[in-house]
């Protein structure tokens, strides 16, 4: 009886046998007697340690150099445009860090590479890029801007050269694009968490406050609502919109009854500017 | 030889020590010849590519990785071996206008063993031969052989269950 183990044991055995050997032959070679000698380039144990140190100090420095260590901020721009983003400068006006919220990690990605640029720089990129992801178009023209700073003329400067530069800018790009100052100055803890849990920034949040309050709907309602058709429901219901205009070019901001929603947000009294005077509406905008 | 023996016997020689090389030849002889022979299906060039894969052997092993085996590794450098010379002589044969032998086919002075494993495996077609010797003398899974003769592993199991038949029927028959 031949089963496979029997023919395999069979078969190898007599494989093994035809074998030839070359052993006596590979060792008369004299590549066989080189392989004996210790190549120059082996190691030495503690040669090895020492590279290894070496390469490890290598690398720590190099991640070292790399971490982005905390630079604190002098200025944050906010920019609404659903995502918010939010931009740190240093006192020399040069972008140092970008923080987005609510799904606008693209927009962080791409404007990480632009550290370096000043604000109105950095804001006018922020701008193409926003248009470039469709989240700025003629059906979604608004842009939701604020400031904040350590020093508060430097605050103010900011404002007002971003109203005299960004209007332009956004409406030279987007048919119908205009400018609306936001208000991000020091939110309750309340306030943000409501913002938070409505999956959006506190500039979108108050608008649709000061809307909710007069018209008593659910804030909810207006959760996916563009800023322009909130702006739109705003005027619809007499609430000001704090849009720049051509009259809000450099120079100090000064308050207006009518329109200064800060005026009826005794909270933000002490730090933010009021709009200037005779803020016209939408159509004052140029379109 | 066991692994973890074989792999003591690779380390040591891959620290330069010679005499290791014995241990390392004996277990591995059969596999690197046969690989080589299953390319070449020529006795004395797989011989000498048998030689020279040893020698390169010694040479590439302070570049070879204990995680790999080493026996695979070491066909390896036969299998590569053997088709250079493969292809050479095929050029050669080309230029001579001769014709390649299948397995154990074209030896006119091939050894007394050779022979035998011959007349064992003369039942076989060279396909059936190769499948064989993949199998039982290299220690190859089937898939892996499928791979190799780029057929269907339906085929080759087909095709080894098949010879194993036949040379079942041609041991009854010796017997008798």
């Amino acid at each position: 009886m031949h089963n496979e183990k029997t023919i395999k044991n069979h078969i190898y055995d007599a494989a093994e046998k035809a074998t030839p050997d070359v052993n006596r032959n590979i060792k008369a070679d004299p590549r066989f007697k080189q392989a004996q000698k210790p190549s120059p380039f082996r190691k030495s144990p503690s040669l090895r340690v020492a590279t290894t140190i070496f390469v490890v100090a290598i690398a720590f420095i190099v991640l070292l150099t790399n971490i982005e260590r905390p630079i604190d901020a002098y200025s944050t721009v906010y920019v609404e445009i659903n995502p918010l983003i939010e931009m740190d400068f240093d006192e020399n006006d040069d972008l140092i860090a970008v923080r987005a919220h609510y799904s606008g990690d693209q927009l962080e990605h791409q404007m990480r590479k632009h550290k370096g640029t000043t604000y109105i720089e950095s804001i006018e990129l922020l701008i193409d890029y926003a248009i470039e992801a469709e989240l700025l178009d003629e059906n979604n023209p608004a842009i939701l801007i604020d400031v904040d700073s350590k020093d508060l003329n430097k605050r103010d400067a900011m404002q007002g050269m971003i109203a005299s530069r960004v209007p332009d800018f956004v409406a030279e790009r987007v048919q119908g694009g205009y400018m609306i100052r936001g208000n991000q100055q020091n939110p309750s803890d309340e306030e943000s968490a409501r913002a938070n849990a409505m999956n959006m920034g506190v500039m979108r949040y108050r608008l649709i406050q000061q809307l909710v309050e007069k018209t008593g709907e659910d804030a909810q309602t207006y959760a996916d609502t563009p800023v322009d058709r909130l702006r739109e429901k705003l005027e619809a219901q007499n609430i000001p919109v704090n849009i720049p205009s051509m009259t809000d070019r450099p120079g100090p901001p000064h308050s207006n009854g009518d329109n200064d929603k800060d005026d009826r947000d005794d909270d933000n009294d002490d730090h933010t500017p009021g709009p200037p005077d005779g803020i016209p509406g939408p159509g004052g905008r140029t379109p | 030889m066991d692994e973890k023996t074989l792999t003591h016997h690779v380390k040591a020689l891959k620290k330069g020590n010679l005499s290791h090389f014995d241990a390392v030849y004996e277990a591995t002889r059969v596999q690197v010849y046969y690989t080589a022979l299953l390319v070449l299906k020529d006795e004395s060039l797989a011989e000498d590519i048998m030689q020279e894969t040893y020698l390169k052997m010694l040479e590439s092993l302070p570049s070879y990785r204990p995680k790999q085996k080493f026996v695979a590794w070491l066909t390896t450098i036969a299998r590569n071996l053997s088709i250079n010379a493969y292809n050479r002589r095929k050029r050669e044969l080309y230029l001579e206008d001769e014709k390649v032998e299948g397995l154990f086919g074209g030896q006119q002075d091939a050894s007394e063993n050779t022979y035998y494993l011959a007349q064992l495996l003369a039942v076989l077609s060279d396909d059936e031969k190769h499948v064989i010797i993949e199998h039982v003398v290299l220690g190859k899974k089937h898939k892996d052989i499928a791979t190799t003769l780029q057929k269907p592993l339906g085929t080759i199991t087909w095709m080894y269950q098949n010879a194993l038949k036949k040379l079942r029927r041609k041991a009854g028959e010796d017997d008798a």
